[in-house]
């Protein structure tokens, strides 16, 4: 009797991890490269792109972890789907090229704010990046919990 | 700064990418081309079985998607127009 070819794939919340830190990751880790490939540029390029047209100031995280902080600044939740990189690009919209005025001894932020339709795409692109990475993030899992189902 | 002396001031400064938003105001609705693309890769990509069916079916649900919002803007445009008589 020979037993049941079975490959080993990762558990699906270490699949669901690893496809929110890189997007398309998780397809990666259950064998299916090309896919992943597919996938993470496509998210990643669809995120940097809303930066690029609305500016690093489209990701704005809340400034606190409570519900109605958060739900001040709803998109930020579809946007921080898209992995770490949304998180980095907070970052950078806050500290990129800022500086104390030597005159006014003001803080100068180094980043524009973006306003009107400029800013809602922008913003439209990077949540609707991480709403595609949490499709992925599902779809990665279920495949790995579903003995590499394809 | 008078108001006129700022703008000429704002769009004399050479576009530096990420830190402005990009010179897009005469043709943002072009930008629905790209992100239909995008969603319709990666949603193909998940959907399909096999990765070369990928190009075929994002193409068709590429089309889908901007044949529907074309026709959408088209009812609204006529909807407005009934309504502003």
């Amino acid at each position: 009797m020979s037993a049941p070819d079975k490959t080993f794939l990762p558990p699906p919340p270490l699949v669901a991890l690893a496809a929110w830190l890189i997007p398309g990751a998780g397809y990666w880790l259950i064998g299916q490269r090309i896919r992943g490939l597919v996938v993470g540029v496509s998210i990643l390029l669809i995120f940097i792109a809303g930066l690029l047209i609305g500016g690093m100031h489209v990701v704005d995280a809340p400034s606190g972890l409570t519900i109605p902080l958060i739900l001040q600044k709803p998109w930020f939740i579809g946007q921080v789907l898209a992995g770490p990189v949304s998180l980095f690009a907070s970052y950078l919209a806050n500290n990129w090229g800022t500086h104390i005025d030597p005159i006014t001894f003001k803080r100068t932020i180094g980043v524009a704010f973006s306003h009107a339709r400029v800013n809602e795409i922008g913003t439209l692109y990077t949540a609707v990046a991480g709403m595609l990475n949490l499709m992925a993030i599902i779809d990665a899992s279920y495949r790995s919990s579903n003995e590499g189902g394809r | 700064m008078p108001p006129w002396l700022l703008a000429q001031d704002t769009a004399a400064r050479a576009f530096e990418p990420f830190r402005q938003p990009l010179p897009v105001w005469d043709y943002w609705y072009l930008l629905l081309i790209p992100l239909c693309v995008g969603i319709s890769i990666v949603y193909k990509s998940i959907k399909c079985r096999e990765m070369r069916q990928v190009p075929r079916e994002a193409s068709v649900i590429f089309i889908m998607i901007m044949l529907g919002m074309i026709a959408t803007a088209a009812a609204l445009y006529a909807l407005m127009r009934v309504l502003e008589r």
